[in-house]
């Protein structure tokens, strides 16, 4: 009987190990942002856990995204989103009644209406436009959306593909954006609640990867 | 034995069905607090609450039917018991 205990216990002692352990990733030491020399944007891979909104007892896993500032001379085509020189946008995948899916400037909205994602923190990496490039084709190829395949997911796959190997972040077991966190603080240039210019336009890619407007948050 | 583990599924399954029910009610609030999506051909909704809404109501809905037939035979059990006055053996 007391064997049969014992089993159990080991086994659980060793799971619950190794859980811990899927949060950690590496060592603490600061990490350098490497960047290439031509800047045609600026991507910012931002991460919130949801601070100051949880509510006892419920889940509130956070949030994570990406803010692309358009620092070309020209406007930028975003699959049919247009994105105006000196601009910038929010893009990450939700699951919103309407579509599972990639939307663009619900976060900025968000915190323009309720403050949201008061707690993000941010790290940012110039692009040039071979990596802005991959942008279009990334977004078409992830518009959707699943607990296993959830914004946290999006957002560091479109952060790995454009910043090149020197940058990349890797999050081990489950991808949450309080693990995201914690890997966007180990960057020396990390920042606290970056501030994000608001464009109210918001939309979604639908399933063809076209862009849909024509959204207002009503708060 | 039957009557044991009865008891203790009903106590296990009583704290689940209460935390789904304070899910329910807690899920609701946030929910309707919540901004909406609006445009010219309807609203649409943030999701993640109404995803956790569902998986309360769902632990409901399968743990209540269950937990009903339990206590109807526990109680089935105490009753034949106490009519035929029936003591357990020693």
């Amino acid at each position: 009987m007391f064997g049969y205990y014992k089993k159990f216990i080991i086994i659980f002692t060793v799971f619950a190990l190794l859980l811990s352990l899927s949060g950690c990733n590496g060592g603490n030491e600061a990490r350098k942002i490497v960047e290439p020399e031509e800047r045609v944007a600026t991507l910012t891979l931002c991460a919130s856990n949801g601070e100051g909104e949880k509510v006892f007892g419920l889940f509130n896993f956070g949030h994570a995204f990406i803010v692309l500032e358009n620092n070309s001379d020209e406007a930028m085509d975003i699959c049919g989103f247009s994105l105006p020189a000196g601009h910038s946008v929010t893009i990450s995948t939700w699951s919103v009644t309407k579509k599972f899916g990639v939307w663009f400037n619900v976060e900025s909205s968000l915190i323009k209406a309720i403050d949201k994602y008061s707690d993000r923190v941010a790290v940012s990496c110039a692009l040039d436009t071979s990596a802005v490039g991959k942008l279009q084709d990334y977004l078409i190829a992830h518009n959707s959306w699943s607990v296993f395949s959830n914004c946290t997911v999006f957002s560091v796959g479109l952060f790995n593909a454009l910043v090149g190997d020197e940058n990349r972040i890797d999050i081990s077991g489950i991808k949450t954006p309080e693990k995201l966190k914690k890997q966007i603080m180990r960057f020396d240039t990390y920042s606290l609640c970056n501030p994000i210019a608001t464009d109210e336009q918001i939309g979604f890619l639908d399933k063809n990867g076209s862009y849909v407007g024509g959204y207002a948050l009503e708060v | 034995m039957k009557k044991k583990f009865g008891i203790i599924f009903l106590l296990i399954s009583g704290l689940v069905s209460l935390y789904a029910l304070y899910s329910l009610i807690g899920y609701t609030i946030v929910e309707l607090g919540y901004p909406v999506l609006h445009s010219s051909s309807g609203n649409a909704y943030f999701g993640g609450n109404l995803i956790m809404l569902g998986v309360a109501a769902a632990v409901l809905i399968v743990l209540l039917p269950i937990q009903i037939v339990v206590i109807k035979k526990l109680i089935g059990k105490t009753h034949r018991l106490d009519k035929f006055n029936v003591e357990p053996l020693k």
